[in-house]
């Protein structure tokens, strides 16, 4: 069981990590576009 | 375009010819490469035997990226950009040209490397045109998928450490296939060799038609 | 109504996704033959669906309309390499929980079956397209090529599979390995298991845009970066 908890874990983990990454990334994109606008 | 591609391929030829570097760098290399491979595998007889197909395969491959980085090499420098810029050459042709000149190198190559694995590693082959049918038809696969794999890899900073990992995964069911119709060859399995012939057929035919077609968009700048 | 449903979508993605981690882990039973392993097909067989059909099927459908003149547009590169990014880390999913399967089903961490060599090839293939990304030069060329990659890939993966199963059951005879555990299926397993795809697959979504996005705006902006970057490639070129 502690097999399949840690690929439940790891998947979410990464996926999570991943998904996070890419939030930072467009949100630090948006930033510098306005600032390059203005 | 035919006329291109004798001019391309003649040329190419004709360079190797002169600076020899396949002679000099290449096939060293893979007699090197079967060395190192008797080195990991040997010297037990059976092992090696056991291993020859899969070494000669190996060793093939890694030469045939250094003919994909030569190749490509070739074209890059400035006055062979103007030549072939003046002469309006057809891409196509270049294509085909190239590949044509990789092919009789891959193949002396290939002959080379039989020669070696027969004798170091005591080998040997029963069923002779399966083995022949292979090492050409592989030689077609893998020399179209090296002239288009050149072209892709732009310029030469990156082109060293790119050109491998982008090229050796495409040509894995070469590697898969050539070494089964080897082992079919030396146990003389005449369906199964075929049917091996077959991917290595359908491989060839695909990145000629792949390369004929894309080339010219990819070299254009 | 469109960016209602894009605002939506990571929202939903997620609440999707932890259904289908709570559904698996807690509500479905044990499997009556591998037991509580089974729980594993809500997220093994949806990862790879993902990655080996979705993302790399899009990328190579967009870079194919990348490099047909009459559909030519940046918008299919972006979207290439956006399928490709999130497709890479599925992709290294699908080998992780497909690795942590066959730990417990055959006590290894790894074996040749064609359905996890085919991946782990692929897995190279897209990072091979990645590495290529990062090659400084102009946006077009770096489009063309990364779109001949993919494509090539996209021709490659077919061959490579067919290959590879035949060198593996032609070679083992008897021992046909299946990665493919089918266990038997009912009632509130099969509505997981469809959960998990739909789950899995509206994540990849999510990621896909944003991804797509960030690439966007990263190329909206300075031309005098491109210009400069266009110089150099050109000095290496000259250089040679």
């Amino acid at each position: 069981m502690s097999y399949v908890i840690a690929g439940y874990t790891i998947t979410l983990v990464t996926l999570g990590a991943y998904t996070l990454s890419l939030i930072v990334r467009l949100r630090k994109m948006r930033a510098l576009g306005r600032k390059n606008k203005s | 375009m035919w006329r291109d591609a004798w001019l391309v391929a003649s040329r190419d030829l004709r360079i190797e010819a002169r600076s020899r570097v396949v002679l000099w760098q290449v096939v060293p290399f893979a007699v090197l490469a079967l060395l190192l491979f008797a080195f990991a595998f040997g010297p037990q007889r059976e092992r090696l035997v056991t291993a020859a197909p899969g070494l000669f395969w190996l060793a093939l491959l890694f030469s045939t990226v250094l003919f994909a980085q030569r190749a490509r090499a070739l074209e890059g420098s400035p006055a062979t950009r103007e030549a072939t810029r003046l002469l309006g050459l057809d891409p196509a042709g270049v294509f085909i040209g190239k590949a044509v000149a990789l092919f009789l190198e891959l193949v002396i190559l290939e002959v080379l490397l039989l020669v070696g694995i027969l004798l170091l590693f005591h080998v040997v082959v029963l069923s002779w045109g399966i083995l022949v049918a292979s090492l050409l038809l592989a030689a077609l696969g893998l020399s179209s998928a090296s002239v288009l794999y050149g072209a892709l890899s732009g310029e030469a900073q990156m082109r060293a450490t790119l050109l491998p990992v982008l090229l050796l995964p495409i040509v894995a069911p070469v590697l898969i296939a050539g070494v089964r119709a080897f082992q079919a060859a030396v146990n003389a399995g005449g369906a199964l060799g075929g049917r091996w012939l077959g991917v290595l057929a359908v491989f060839g035919v695909v990145y000629s038609a792949l390369g004929i077609a894309l080339y010219g968009p990819l070299e254009e700048n | 109504m469109r960016r209602t449903v894009l605002r939506l979508l990571g929202p939903i993605a997620l609440v999707l996704v932890i259904a289908d981690v709570i559904m698996g882990l807690f509500v479905t039973p044990p499997d009556v033959v591998q037991g509580e392993i089974v729980r594993l097909v809500y997220i093994h067989p949806a990862l790879a669906w993902v990655a080996l059909y979705v993302a790399f099927g899009m990328a190579a459908l967009c870079s194919v309309l990348y490099l047909w003149p009459r559909t030519r547009s940046m918008t299919f590169d972006y979207l290439a390499a956006a399928a490709v990014e999130v497709g890479v880390v599925f992709t290294i999913l699908t080998l992780i929980t497909g690795s942590i399967w066959g730990r417990t089903t055959w006590g290894v961490w790894w074996t040749w079956d064609a359905r996890l060599t085919s991946t782990a090839l692929l897995a190279v293939m897209f990072m091979g397209y990645l590495a290529l990304r990062r090659v400084p030069a102009d946006p077009h060329v770096r489009a063309r090529r990364c779109a001949v990659v993919a494509l090539f890939a996209a021709v490659d993966v077919p061959i490579v599979h067919f290959s590879v199963i035949w060198w593996q059951t032609l070679h083992q005879g008897a021992t046909v390995l299946n990665s493919n555990l089918s266990p038997t299926i009912h009632g509130s397993m099969a509505w997981t298991l469809l959960l998990s795809f739909v789950a899995f697959t509206a994540a990849y979504a999510w990621m896909v845009i944003a991804r797509y996005r960030i690439e966007v705006i990263r190329h909206s902006g300075d031309t005098q970066e491109l210009d400069a970057a266009v110089e150099a490639r050109k000095a290496e070129g000259v250089a040679l």
